[in-house]
């Protein structure tokens, strides 16, 4: 009988150090951490001392027009002379919030909802009934390729930075119900859970003090990777017309993006649409490249590879995974949106 | 064992059935989010701006209806196949029959991409697992994921297209073609006219779209693959088929893959909704006839006047081919896994 | 004197993991020769496994490697045998069963396609459609199946008439029915009773020892040199256990293949082995006829062992065991492994690891009973 696998059970002491040398093994995943790091604090930096990295105003229109990246314009100048450097530096702060803001508020509404819709589902319960509700709901809201509904609904919240944000969110939650639920059930009935319930833990001890622990790791690799999807998303949003205005005092890159497409001079002078590209591109790998080698770090194979066993045995070989078939196959479709490139719209 | 042909029937039928109540609450929230802002003045006034005023007084009549009557005429509107009008009068049923089939076609080829080139990639990067080979594949797809549709589909319009030297936009290179489009869709049609320039050409306008979708959305299946593949290489029958004496590529593909295809191609369903919304933008940039295009208008994409009957009708569209992928991708696990019992 | 069908000389296996450098395997030699079944016996942990994996090459090379020494299969020395030719060894050179028979088949795919897929590999080297493995000095002729007389015998010869295959059916496909025929023949070889209902089951349908059978026919269905059975009752219940050991040992007289037959079990070698290997923290410390080595054990781990089985009954007191445990193999003790928990150990016991060496009293040779410890003699006297 397959023992349950080490991500299900206590962590093993030193799980920081496992995690250090794991995250420093792959070499593209420590690339990802080192990236969001440096983006994270270029983020501070521009918000706190601006004059340090920001040498020209958002609007403000210098002598070189149309001119390419140089020295003195990093990233070159649109027509009216405005720095292209700047314009992305100043959008840093903007962007990388909304990702955080959108996903993290997603994350806590749709987290605790899918621990109610998962825990809590006996039937013919006050909160069983709540929990069918909450995830018909999430049916219905999935079945719904995000970009359109979040369009439809700044459609009718209006435009500007708050109510796509908000526009977001409600588009968003749905995706960590889903996932959350599916990580509780999965680990709902495991011996160890079910240990705790003989001992006489009340249910909703259970539910805090272990399943939330269980639960918290793949969300948490969600969580990284879904940063750059929202930042994808609201970008694609600000493109089709309906978020921020460019130019402005508070830049926006996917806002740049679109203005500088539409009045049709990306041809001529490139850098006006690839610098604010190139600046979503190399957040969103970023933080994708760290939490894809999250999920990898999170896998128990690898984690157990490179525990220092005092092992007196064979280096163990895998666990086999072709335990129970037919009921992992949900929880692994669950457990297979965790993250990034899964089942995930993109905008 | 419950797998015979009929019980194949009550296994697609029980998910059929269950499809209707999710379909159900997809046409009520529509309704319920397009008809939110309850004023009828400003509902008119937000999306027939352009129109002038004869139109805003038929509008403003037609939207001043207490909203259970709106839904009444919504739902009965819908089930006679009229689904409203834009306001230069073309009709919105008909525009989504000769354009769905096109999407369909693009986000088909898109899948052939997805499978074809994304699929081999997973068993490659599962093969040298934590070595150069995953590395680079991880970047290749993680760089198709971080791409924003937008920015990679005019960025292959505007220089990838020309340096390659394919189209750009449109399905054809002529904007008539000398053969009924039967099915609409670009390359079924000219094959069905035995038109052979035309099927080149087709195909050929078809490449760079489906290729940017399927770039973009590609990570799903490689990533699925890869992790489904590390599942199931140390299981004993991978090294029981190497021991008969197979050479590694058909242990790969024939005994390993299969197995882990089960999840990669559920998974590849689910995609479904990335693929459409990539189309809003990709048809957009590509010029490409398809629902993404009418979306991207009927939205207000691009300064263009927004039209509400068209953008729920979208909207109900897109959910329901979502539900439907969804559907087709459970029946699809059902198929490949021999452990499951259809009944 | 015939030449052995497997020659190992001074193998080294290590695995290089995250955590260190295990030695699996130090320096072990033996020899398998035609139509000899030889044990491999050891506690958990011991590197039987890996031995029996590393032959046909089948470990994954990072993080395994083959330090040093020799596989010597019908004369070519696997070691050297590039990664992709490999395949050609395996099937019709050497073939393997499994120990978890729930996973040893693939659960996609009915019992016929699995088999006959088998058939198929061996049929098309047969032909020379595809290029098959070539031993080097063939002194055995393993082509022609040996003058038994049992009905397992003549069922093995009915299956491929002498000549009749390649006259009639030379450069053409066999039809799926001849195929047919044959899986039929090999279920009914491991004792299967309704065949037929069972080619269509999937392996899911089935129990665990009726999954092993399959598992023998279709590893014999390839006519290998050399089969490896790695432990291949040791998942499946007592009684199951009994009914598929007795198939191996009449399958043994039935067919040419030499095999090499991994247990943890002494009580499964017993039955089935001509000689045994006695395995101990990665090195072969006793190898020698499986009556004499079971009687008489040369060495003070396998007395040990002996005396741990427990016999039949025990009237009071406590079961005897070894002291001490196994040593972590990222670091091995010096000279002789087992030398700290040994009674006899002595100090040159710490130095040079004892060489496996015939005990008094035996023949030289590999039919002899070997034994690696420097004070072999002395084994017979302790309790």
């Amino acid at each position: 009988m397959a023992r349950p696998s080490p991500a299900r059970t206590a962590r093993p002491e030193g799980s920081l150090s496992i995690f250090w040398r794991v995250l420093r093994a792959n070499p593209l995943s420590f690339a990802g951490f080192v990236l969001v790091v440096i983006i994270g604090v270029t983020a501070v930096l521009v918000l706190v001392v601006p004059h340090l990295l920001v040498p020209y105003g958002p609007l403000q229109q210098t002598a070189a027009r149309n001119a390419p990246p140089s020295l003195r314009h990093l990233f070159g100048t649109d027509n009216l002379g405005r720095d292209i450097y700047s314009n992305v530096m100043l959008a840093l702060p903007l962007d990388l919030g909304i990702g955080f803001a959108v996903a993290g508020s997603a994350l806590v509404i749709g987290g605790l909802l899918g621990l109610v819709a998962g825990f809590y589902n006996t039937p013919g319960t006050l909160l069983g009934g709540l929990s069918v509700v909450i995830l018909r709901t999430t049916d219905v809201f999935l079945s719904f390729p995000s970009l359109i509904l979040a369009l439809a609904l700044t459609r009718v919240l209006g435009l500007g930075v708050g109510p796509s944000v908000l526009a977001i969110t409600i588009t968003w939650w749905p995706f960590y119900v889903r996932l959350v639920r599916g990580e509780v059930l999965a680990v709902k009935h495991l011996p160890y859970i079910n240990a705790a319930r003989a001992a006489g833990v009340s249910e909703n001890r259970i539910l805090l003090r272990h399943v939330v622990r269980n639960v918290l790791e793949p969300v948490i690799v969600y969580f990284t990777l879904d940063i750059g999807t929202v930042l994808v998303t609201y970008s694609t949003i600000g493109y089709i017309g309906v978020a921020s205005i460019y130019p402005s005092s508070q830049p926006e890159w996917g806002a740049m993006l679109a203005h500088y497409q539409a009045t049709g001079s990306a041809n001529i002078y490139p850098w006006l649409v690839l610098a604010p590209g190139a600046a979503i591109f190399v957040t969103v790998l970023a933080f994708s490249l760290l939490g894809d080698g999250l999920r990898d770090i999170l896998d128990p194979r690898t984690r157990r590879a490179f525990a220092r066993s005092t092992a007196t045995h064979d280096p163990p070989a895998e666990s086999p995974a072709g335990a129970g078939p037919a009921e992992e196959a949900p929880v692994a479709i669950a457990e297979g949106t965790a993250g990034g490139p899964e089942a995930r719209p993109v905008p | 064992m419950g797998r015979s042909l009929s019980d194949l029937f009550v296994f697609v039928g029980k998910r059929l059935l269950q499809l209707i109540p999710v379909l159900l609450g997809v046409i009520v929230l529509t309704f319920i989010v397009s008809h939110l802002d309850l004023s009828a003045t400003t509902l008119c006034h937000e999306w027939y701006f352009k129109a002038g005023t004869s139109t805003l007084t038929t509008c403003e009549q037609k939207y001043g209806l207490p909203l259970t009557t709106q839904f009444w005429n919504y739902l009965s509107s819908l089930g006679h196949g009229s689904w409203g009008a834009s306001i230069a009068g073309a009709s919105v049923a008909s525009a989504i029959d000769t354009r769905l089939p096109a999407t369909l076609e693009l986000v088909l080829a898109a899948l052939f991409l997805m499978v074809v080139i994304g699929i081999p990639l997973g068993v490659v990067a599962a093969q040298y697992s934590g070595r150069l080979g995953d590395h680079l594949v991880r970047i290749f797809y993680l760089s198709g994921w971080a791409t924003p549709t937008y920015l990679g589909a005019v960025l292959v319009a505007v220089f990838v297209g020309p340096w390659l030297g394919l189209p750009t936009s449109g399905e054809y290179s002529t904007i008539l073609v000398p053969f009924p489009q039967y099915t609409h869709m670009s390359v079924i049609d000219a094959m069905i006219a035995l038109n052979l320039p035309y099927t080149v050409d087709a195909i050929a306008h078809l490449i760079l779209p489906a290729s940017v979708l399927a770039f973009i959305n590609m990570g799903i299946a490689t990533r699925m693959t890869r992790a489904s593949m590390l599942e199931v290489l140390p299981l004993d029958y991978v090294r029981s088929a190497r021991m008969k004496g197979l050479s590694e590529f058909w242990v790969l593909y024939k005994h390993a893959l299969r197995n882990a295809l089960i999840t990669t191609t559920t998974v590849l369903g689910l995609t479904a909704g990335g693929l459409l919304a990539g189309t809003v933008v990709v048809e957009e940039v590509f010029d490409w006839p398809g629902i993404g295009q009418y979306a991207y208008t009927v939205i207000g994409g691009g300064g263009s006047s927004p039209n509400f009957d068209g953008a729920i009708a979208v909207v109900v569209v897109f959910a329901i081919a979502v539900v439907v992928a969804n559907l087709a991708a459970d029946v699809l696990y059902g198929l490949l896994d021999p452990r499951v019992d259809w009944r | 004197m015939t030449d052995p069908v497997l020659d190992i000389e001074h193998l080294d296996i290590t695995y290089t993991v995250g955590a260190g450098t295990f030695y699996a395997v130090s320096d072990v030699s033996l020899k398998v020769f035609p139509r000899q079944v030889v044990g491999i016996v050891g506690e958990t942990g011991c590197g039987k496994s890996t031995l029996a994996q590393a032959i046909p090459r089948l470990l994954p090379e990072p993080p395994a490697s083959i330090g040093g020494g020799r596989i010597v299969f019908r004369g070519t020395d696997l070691v050297k045998v590039p990664k992709r030719q490999l395949p050609m060894v395996r099937g019709t050179g050497i073939g393997m069963i499994f120990q978890e028979p729930l996973n040893s088949l693939n659960p996609a795919y009915r019992v016929f396609d699995q088999i006959a897929e088998a058939i198929r590999i061996r049929h098309y080297r047969d032909m020379g459609w595809v290029k098959s493995f070539q031993g080097g000095d063939v002194p055995f002729d393993y082509s022609k199946p040996a003058a038994s007389a049992t009905v397992g015998g003549a069922l093995v010869r009915s299956i491929v008439p002498d000549g009749a295959l390649e006259e009639a059916a030379r450069d053409r496909l066999r039809t799926r029915s001849e195929f047919r025929r044959e899986v039929l023949e090999y279920l009914r070889l491991v004792r299967i009773n309704d065949p037929e209902t069972i080619l269509n089951l999937y392996p899911h349908e089935l129990s665990g020892g009726m999954r092993q059978r399959i598992m023998i026919a279709m590893a014999l269905s390839e006519k290998p040199s050399l089969l490896i059975a790695d432990e291949p009752t040791s998942a499946l219940d007592v009684t199951i256990q009994a009914q598929v050991l007795t198939l191996m040992k009449e399958l043994i007289d039935e067919v040419d293949a030499a095999i090499l037959f991994i247990s943890h079990d002494l009580g499964v070698i017993a039955e089935t082995a001509d000689m045994v290997g006695v395995m101990y923290a990665g090195r072969l410390v006793e190898f020698g006829p499986v009556a004499e080595v079971f009687r008489t054990p040369r060495h003070p781990y396998t007395k040990a062992l002996l005396r741990a089985a427990p016999a039949r009954y025990k009237a009071d007191g406590r079961l005897s065991t070894i002291p001490g445990s196994v040593p972590n193999l990222s670091r091995p003790p010096p000279g002789c492994r087992f030398h700290p928990r040994c009674v006899l150990a002595r100090d040159v016991c710490r130095g040079e690891p004892p060489p496996l060496a015939p005990v008094a009293g035996s023949v030289e040779g590999p039919e002899g009973h070997r034994s690696a410890c420097y004070f072999a003699d002395e084994v017979p006297g302790l309790p």
